[in-house]
């Protein structure tokens, strides 16, 4: 099992940098550049290219350079992901350039857990790109669906999606109401700046627009089945290569 | 398992609770003939209130508890509530449910049941399900939750009695409780089976107890040992992981299905077309028609008033003066020979006639309006419209529904204020509903300032008010730490006013007035008469004569009057009546003068009843320091009206 790997971070930065390679098309990795971007010596490279050979999470030919097993790759690409959803979050919440932004996420990618990066993209509205414009690899545990803060939607019917508040009495205010992830409300009136009305088990109720933003709702179908609950946060399992 | 045998003679105790404008008040007034005033407002009922009501030749004591929507939150109201449900030993708990929000109202009766409660359930305003087009099956509801359901309509008073002989014959045998139970989620459910073995003997259930530990509720926690608590706290981590979320929405998700599951299998619904009440709601809330539709009503609102109110008055003062008094005043004039007892009744007769003149054609004209608004269920949807605005002075919609009462009367305003949920807007709203000009001062304003000066001088004296409401939230909101919690707040139905309880609510609120200013009035009014009579009258006006003349630019009698505004702000007037001997203020005063009279007493002070309230709900440092700024406030506005309103006539 994936999980089962404990990868240096030195080890992670590797199948980052090949996976980055491999993402711009380039069939192998050499040695030599790898070497380059990571800011080490060949020697080095070749060493750690063997260990992680000897991990079967890296394809490695002496000479000629260095290919991603599949779970290489699985791990690299939820390496990559935490990075750029980081640096999403460093430029876009922290308000830190884009270069300080680079250096922190490569520190912190190494140390977060996947539940915290899966509820990080949520909170961020599962953003595509990172600051540098380069895609977000999806991660295999969380749900896709596109969500939105209660406070920017449409009059129409939405599915509660998250929770979150930087006050645990909204929270609770919201749970004995019923404002659950996973119930359907309607939002019968939204006028910009003011509040939201919103119809949730036959009652209305008025939100403030600062309340309805601690809300995350995706859109529902006007009908159709109850869709299927959504445990994020399980360790995921990435299978063995 | 209630230890109630043993006391035989001691009265039974019967709980009311519910969610806001659930019904309770109704419920209890009903129950206990004691008169609440009944709202269509959330949280109206901010205290637990007790009334004692006899059933069977036995007293039995009921208890009205704040409207919660559950027993879990850390707000105020729902700590208190919880509180009192843990310490006090009740024979019986009705939980009043609203039968139009079922569904949601049955989330605290699970909780009731969960605690181990004696719960009966009230289904209220059952008249209200067929306008809805829907239906419940009481038999099955019964069923569903093990314990009894009765119907009621509590503003009517139907089926009181009978849930309140539910819940005595309950009390009176406890071996009867098969209720239902919550079914939580698979890892829930492990958990609590995990925490049930460690829990100590206790009367509550040991199901209840352990979801209460899981959640992490306190008052719970501090009743079992260390040990528990750290495989509690394992526990919690577990399903916490499972779930990804907080282990409180989890359960709050389990009580909410099972509420669900049960209001589905006994609610039936048909079709339903807004109703005509339901697309006046809609308007009420939305910009484009909100705003006319609010300026209309309390346009509307002030020329009744203003008309109305002003014949009435003018009829009512003109009855006495020409046809009461003077046959009156001379048969007492030529019977007795003592000036102190004609003076006496002089001054009696003048109070009684000004009380009159006043409280009936404005006061109760504005409460008759004030309570049509509050049982439409209009105020929560002026909150929600101008929820925006609200912001601009630091408050949120929901302190709007105190400051409108505030135009009825400060007190019960600022016990209204309870109900907000921090201290910061408590203390902003409470200082500005001193600004706001109560039934009082708009019978001044609009009584003496429109009538006697011109309705613009009346309608200077709001804008200037106004202009000071949000002067001073502005300055509020920014020197009192803390920030506020956004708006979360049930709208309810609208609901057609009914007469009687109408009638009901403004004759408990005439009462007050009518019971304590009258009296009051009227012992001033004969000091009055005395203090003129002995030649005493200028001690008291002589001192105030560099503020009422000296920067105010008044007669001198009005300091007395100025005094007697601070008992009760009506009594400004009255005595301006009397001290000037005059109803038609026009004679005595200058337009100006009336004007920044008015002005003042609109401003200056909050009266003697305002002021103990303050004193109580914020304290007495704030209630003397609202005096001084407002006193502060009055000169300085009634000052600068004089000069400038002088300068430009001249």
């Amino acid at each position: 099992m994936a999980q089962d790997y404990e990868l240096s971070s030195s080890e992670e930065e590797y199948l980052e940098a090949i996976y980055t390679r491999q993402e711009g098309k380039a069939q192998v990795a050499t040695t030599r550049e790898l070497a380059t971007c990571l800011g080490v010596r060949d020697a080095s490279v070749t060493e750690m290219l063997k260990k992680l050979s000897e991990k079967g999470l890296v394809n490695y030919t002496p000479y000629h350079g260095a290919t991603l097993t599949k779970t290489g790759c699985e791990i690299a690409t939820k390496v990559k992901r935490k990075h750029r959803l980081l640096e999403r979050f460093l430029v876009d919440i922290c308000g830190i350039g884009k270069r300080e932004s680079h250096k922190q996420a490569c520190e912190i990618e190494h140390v977060i857990s996947d539940e915290a990066i899966d509820n990080l993209s949520a909170q961020l509205g599962y953003p595509s790109t990172c600051p540098g414009g380069s895609a977000i690899p999806a991660s295999g545990t969380e749900d896709q669906t596109p969500v939105s803060k209660l406070s920017e939607v449409k009059e129409g019917s939405y599915m509660i999606r998250f929770l979150t508040s930087p006050e645990p009495e909204t929270i609770s205010r919201l749970c004995s109401l019923g404002l659950i992830p996973g119930l359907t409300v309607r939002v019968l009136q939204t006028v910009s700046g003011g509040p939201l009305i919103i119809e949730m088990k036959d009652t209305q109720i008025a939100l403030g627009r600062d309340v309805a933003d601690s809300l995350l709702v995706s859109p529902e179908e006007a009908e159709g089945g109850r869709r299927r609950r959504t445990r994020r946060g399980a360790p995921s399992a990435a299978t063995a290569g | 398992m209630r230890d109630t045998a043993l006391k035989k003679n001691a009265p039974k105790k019967l709980a009311l609770i519910g969610n806001p404008s659930a019904g309770k008040s109704a419920m209890f007034s009903q129950m206990t003939g004691i008169n609440v005033i009944i709202s269509n407002i959330p949280q109206t009922t901010v205290m637990v209130q007790q009334g004692l009501t006899r059933l069977h030749g036995h007293d039995v004591l009921i208890y009205d508890l704040p409207g919660v929507y559950s027993v879990t939150s850390v707000s105020e109201d729902e700590a208190a509530t919880k509180e009192f449900l843990l310490s006090t030993p009740l024979d019986g708990v009705i939980d009043i449910v609203d039968a139009t929000r079922l569904e949601r109202n049955l989330y605290l009766t699970l909780q009731l049941i969960e605690l181990g409660l004696p719960v009966v359930v009230a289904l209220n305003q059952v008249d209200l399900l067929r306008t809805l087009d829907l239906d419940i099956n009481v038999a099955d509801l019964e069923k569903q939750l093990g314990t009894h359901v009765v119907p009621t309509i509590a503003t009517q008073g139907e089926g009181v009695h009978v849930a309140l002989e539910t819940a005595y014959d309950y009390a009176e045998r406890p071996q009867e409780q098969a209720h239902r139970q919550v079914s939580y989620d698979d890892h829930v459910e492990r958990a609590l089976a995990a925490i049930i073995p460690l829990l100590p003997e206790t009367t509550l259930p040991k199901r209840g107890f352990a979801a209460r530990l899981l959640e992490g509720d306190t008052d719970f926690e501090s009743r079992v040992d260390t040990h528990t608590l750290s495989r509690v706290k394992e526990l919690r981590e577990e399903v916490e992981r499972a779930h990804g979320e907080d282990v409180a929405v989890t359960i709050a998700r389990g009580r909410h299905s099972t509420a669900a599951l049960i209001a589905t299998a006994v609610l039936a619904r048909k079709v339903h077309k807004p109703t005509l009440a339901e697309k006046f709601g809609d308007a009420a809330t939305r910009p484009r028609t909100g705003y006319p539709m609010l300026v209309g009503l309390i346009g509307g609102m002030l020329a009744l008033i203003f008309y109305v109110g002003g014949s009435l008055s003018h009829a009512i003062t003109t009855f006495f003066g020409e046809l009461v008094f003077p046959p009156l005043y001379g048969v007492v004039d030529a019977q007795v020979a003592n000036p102190f007892i004609t003076s006496a009744v002089h001054s009696t007769l003048l109070a009684l006639a000004a009380s009159l003149a006043i409280a009936i054609p404005y006061i109760l004209l504005f409460f008759i309006f004030l309570a049509v608004l509050e049982d439409v269920g209009y105020l929560p949807r002026v909150a929600v419209l101008l929820d925006r605005q609200a912001h601009i002075i630091g408050l949120h919609g929901r302190s709007l529904i105190p400051l409108l009462f505030g135009y009825g009367c400060s007190v019960p305003a600022i016990m209204a204020t309870r109900a907000l949920p921090t201290k910061k807007e408590r203390i902003i709203t409470t200082v500005l509903i001193t600004l706001i000009p109560c039934s009082a001062r708009t019978a001044i304003i609009l009584g003496v300032a429109a009538t006697y000066a011109g309705i613009p001088y009346a309608l200077a004296i709001y804008l200037i008010s106004f202009v000071l409401i949000v002067a001073s939230g502005r300055l509020l909101r920014s020197t009192i730490p803390g920030r506020t919690p956004g708006l979360v707040l049930e709208i309810p139905l609208v609901r057609r006013p009914a007469v009687i309880p109408i009638l009901k609510k403004t004759w408990l609120r005439m009462k007050e007035f009518l019971y304590i200013a009258v009296p009051l009035l009227v012992a001033g009014s004969i000091l009055f008469g005395w203090l003129e009579l002995a030649g005493l009258s200028q001690f008291i006006e002589a001192p105030m004569a560099p503020i009422t003349v000296g920067i105010l630019g008044l007669p001198a009698f009005t300091g007395i009057c100025l005094i007697y505004g601070v008992l009760r702000k009506e009594m400004a007037i009255e005595m301006l009546a009397i001290a000037s001997g005059t109803f038609v203020f026009s004679t005595v005063m200058t337009p100006v003068q009336i004007f920044v009279f008015c002005l003042v007493v609109t401003l200056y002070v909050p009266c003697l009843a305002t002021f103990g309230v303050i004193a109580r709900e914020l304290n007495a440092r704030w209630a003397v320091g609202i005096s001084i700024f407002t006193i502060v406030l009055a000169l300085v506005a009634g000052g600068v009206a004089f000069r400038v309103l002088t300068f430009v006539h001249l």
